[in-house]
């Protein structure tokens, strides 16, 4: 019977089959040669045995990227979490999420910068260019990503807790008892990829410290990864001590990332698993 | 939910907007037309002016600055100048070169002779559109018989509009009685500002409409089409790249490969794409792409420097790569919605994997996989960092005059809305003169990226419910 059916399977069908096989398997799997290509050639321009390159300059931008990050972070989280927390699973919530999130984060950078700084300045004698302004800037401007990924953290299982509402608990015993220890794994996970994140982010610390020299340094003193990329890059030439030093950066960073990432997904992955009925 | 926690939600949710109202609200108050004041100074002059804001870079405190009417701005110590009042019949001319004029209407010259009278206002408009046009036209037909046999006489009559053109012109009077004249092609704009909500409501319109389709001078000052047109081509083209990698990806992995170790490495290394930061997919593009690609193709070539600089080409890839994991991500969610037996009882009834897939798969999750695809322009249109090094320019020189809207060449650099926004002396210097394109730039992109996520995410919230509602029933 599998005999016959395979055999009136006609030609062009088959050829059909084999041909979006082909264009699948081609298109499709351009993610790792893509990874492996930027990856490779980071660490090719790294050299990072050459002599010439100053690491302690790349260490000053790894810590600011780390910093911003981590401040942006704290600045989010209590936000996103309760928002997170609260908003579980609401079609409308998350529609308006993803509007606000697809906001550049360069908004509020640019509303801080033209705005809120220039008064404050004239008010109370506070600098307009100053780290502090990158902390805010990332930090509001993390909110709405970070809720985003965390309400997608939190999304499965909804059952068990319409289970305990049928038991007769209420909404806080119900958050304290049920979401908060079944969830906790989901939220650190969605944290440390918001940390990944935010630790790359350059259009917002960039706009805040200025294209110029700046309360940061200047040139080549940039604050973050990121921010020094884009300023010095375009000068640098190709081989010299700063370029070596900026690609070390690049690649540091671009590992310190992908490695928080892959951390978290790992985190998301046991709780999915084991977690979950 | 209780009823503090929907409160709570819902301020968090209005906080969380917050931003991108106070853009919005920022935006509309730097393009409301500012009336001039006529002010009287110690020495019982009058001045017209526009007052401007105080100098955010040097927080100077107690000085008023003020736009005068011949162009230059002039700092007066708080409360030097006495008795104020708003003056809306004055006149405001912004000519081509820079400085913004305020005067009342004198006259108008046109080819010599000096016109007054009741109707001038009307006839001042179409005399300088028919004049900037004209101009236009005869600058694109000397270009056009550069080297031809006609191009003497496209000269000839380019000499004699620059003659009549030098003698057209706008009078304008200051407060203290001097006459200045104004070229009349040489103004972009001249208004009076309006009374009633009516008229400032169209004047509104008008700036808006004006800094969308002027084209910018080579400072780069004056307009946004160019950004405007080159950021729109670069979003299609790289949402395009990139949601179409990330459809085939999603497809192979979740309707072809067998679980095994590829499928893993495919899976696992389109996730962690996601956390590689943009400036450094920048980086890799200007290395790879543009002193990788671009200069190999113009040896191959052998045409000069034509692919080894920035371009859009270079850039729509570099931001394609970096928008297809949101996208791989949300076709994923969509096939995933495909309940598993659907496929089974298909596959079992003799289909191949790809009649599977377009009879089963493309017919019931299209629309989650078009907002999928969508998502990947939206995440284009909202990066602008690695723009930066792979070949953003401030303005594309020389073609001031140019007509009709033109697409940006492939190779060039391009002007883009989130880089000009980023360039923080020459936006404020801009919207002190009451053209904000620093602030219109980055609202414009907001509405892009908004309007692309948005469409996105009704297409893939449709899709789940429709899907629900197919596996109950």
């Amino acid at each position: 019977m599998a005999e016959s059916s395979r055999r009136r399977v006609p030609r062009s069908v088959r050829i059909a089959d084999r041909l979006a096989g082909l264009v699948l398997g081609i298109g499709g799997s351009f993610a790792p040669f893509a990874l492996a290509a930027a990856m490779l050639w980071l660490f090719w321009q790294a050299d990072l045995l050459h002599p010439l390159a100053d690491w302690s300059r790349v260490g000053g931008w790894l810590r600011g990227s780390v910093s911003l990050g981590l401040v942006a972070l704290a600045g989010a989280s209590p936000f996103a979490v309760t928002g997170a927390l609260l908003g579980r699973g609401s079609d409308l919530v998350r529609l308006h999420l993803r509007m606000v999130a697809a906001v550049p984060l360069a908004v509020p950078a640019f509303l801080l910068l033209h705005w809120t700084a220039p008064w404050v300045s004239q008010r109370f004698g506070l600098p307009v260019q100053h780290p502090g302004w990158a902390c805010i800037a990332l930090a509001v401007g993390m909110v709405p990503p970070l809720w985003l990924i965390l309400s997608d953290a939190l999304e499965r299982g909804g059952g068990i807790s319409a289970a305990a509402y049928a038991l007769g608990a209420t909404p806080s015993q119900v958050m304290r008892t049920l979401i908060l220890p079944a969830s906790a794994p989901g939220l650190v996970a969605a944290l440390l990829r918001g940390f990944s994140r935010a630790m790359g982010e350059t259009m917002a610390v960039l706009l805040v410290s200025g294209n110029y020299a700046s309360a940061w340094g200047g040139a080549g003193g940039a604050a973050t990864v990121g921010a020094a990329l884009v300023l010095d890059l375009p000068e640098a030439s190709p081989g010299g001590a700063l370029w070596i030093d900026l690609m070390r950066g690049g690649l540091l960073l671009t590992v310190l990332t992908v490695s928080v990432y892959a951390v978290s997904d790992r985190v998301e992955r046991r709780f999915r698993s084991g977690g979950q009925p | 939910m209780s009823r503090v926690g929907r409160i709570v939600l819902f301020g968090l949710l209005a906080v969380v907007a917050f931003p991108a109202a106070l853009l919005a609200v920022r935006t509309v108050t730097l393009l409301e037309p500012r009336t001039p004041m006529l002010s009287e100074l110690p020495g019982g002059r009058q001045i017209l002016s526009y007052p401007l804001e105080q100098d955010a870079w040097e927080s100077s405190s107690g000085v008023v600055r003020h736009l005068l009417s011949d162009g230059t701005v002039r700092s007066f110590p708080e409360g030097s100048i006495g008795g104020s009042r708003p003056c809306p019949e004055a006149w405001t001319a912004r000519s081509e070169e820079g400085p913004v004029r305020i005067g009342f209407l004198h006259g108008v010259v046109v080819d010599g002779d000096t016109l007054r009278g009741d109707s001038l206002e009307t006839r001042l408009e179409s005399l300088r559109i028919g004049l900037r046009e004209d101009r236009a036209r005869l600058v694109d037909e000397v270009r056009g018989q550069a080297g031809a046999p006609g191009f003497e006489r496209a000269m000839q009559r380019w000499n004699q509009f620059r003659r009549q053109d030098e003698r057209t012109g706008l009078l304008l009077r200051d407060a203290s009685d001097s006459v200045v004249f104004l070229r009349l092609s040489s103004l972009r704009q001249i208004s009076r500002a309006p009374t009633g909500w009516i008229a400032t409501a169209e004047t509104w319109m008008r700036q808006i409409l004006t800094v969308l389709s002027e084209t910018p001078d080579s400072w780069g000052l004056g307009g946004l089409r160019q950004a405007l047109t080159s950021t729109l081509a670069l979003i299609l083209l790289s949402g395009a790249i990139g949601g179409t990698l990330a459809l085939l990806a999603a497809l192979l992995l979740n309707e072809r490969l067998r679980p095994g170790k590829w499928a893993l490495v495919v899976r696992r290394s389109s996730e962690w794409l996601a956390a590689v930061p943009g400036v450094v997919w920048g980086g890799v593009g200007l290395g790879l792409l543009v002193w990788g690609a671009g200069a190999q193709l113009d040896a191959l070539l052998g045409n000069g420097l034509r692919w080894g600089n920035g371009g859009l080409l270079w850039a729509s890839l570099t931001l394609g790569v970096l928008a297809a994991p949101i996208s791989l991500k949300r076709s994923m969610e969509a096939l995933e919605e495909v309940p598993k037996q659907w496929r089974l009882v298909a596959r079992s009834c003799g289909a191949t994997r790809w009649q599977v897939l377009r009879m089963v798969v493309l017919p019931s999750a299209w629309r989650g996989l078009l907002g999928a695809w969508l998502s990947a322009f939206a995440r284009a249109a909202g990066e602008t960092a690695p723009l930066m090094l792979v070949g953003a320019v401030h303005s594309i020189g020389g073609d001031v005059l140019e007509t009709g809207i033109r697409l940006p060449s492939l190779s060039g650099g391009f002007p883009h809305l989130g880089v000009l926004a980023c360039d923080p002396p020459w936006s404020v210097l801009e919207a002190e003169l009451g053209h904000p394109v620093a602030y219109l730039s980055i609202f414009v992109l907001t509405l892009l990226c908004v309007g692309f996520e948005l469409t996105a995410s009704t297409f893939l919230l449709e899709n789940r419910r429709r899907l629900a509602k197919d596996v109950e029933a």
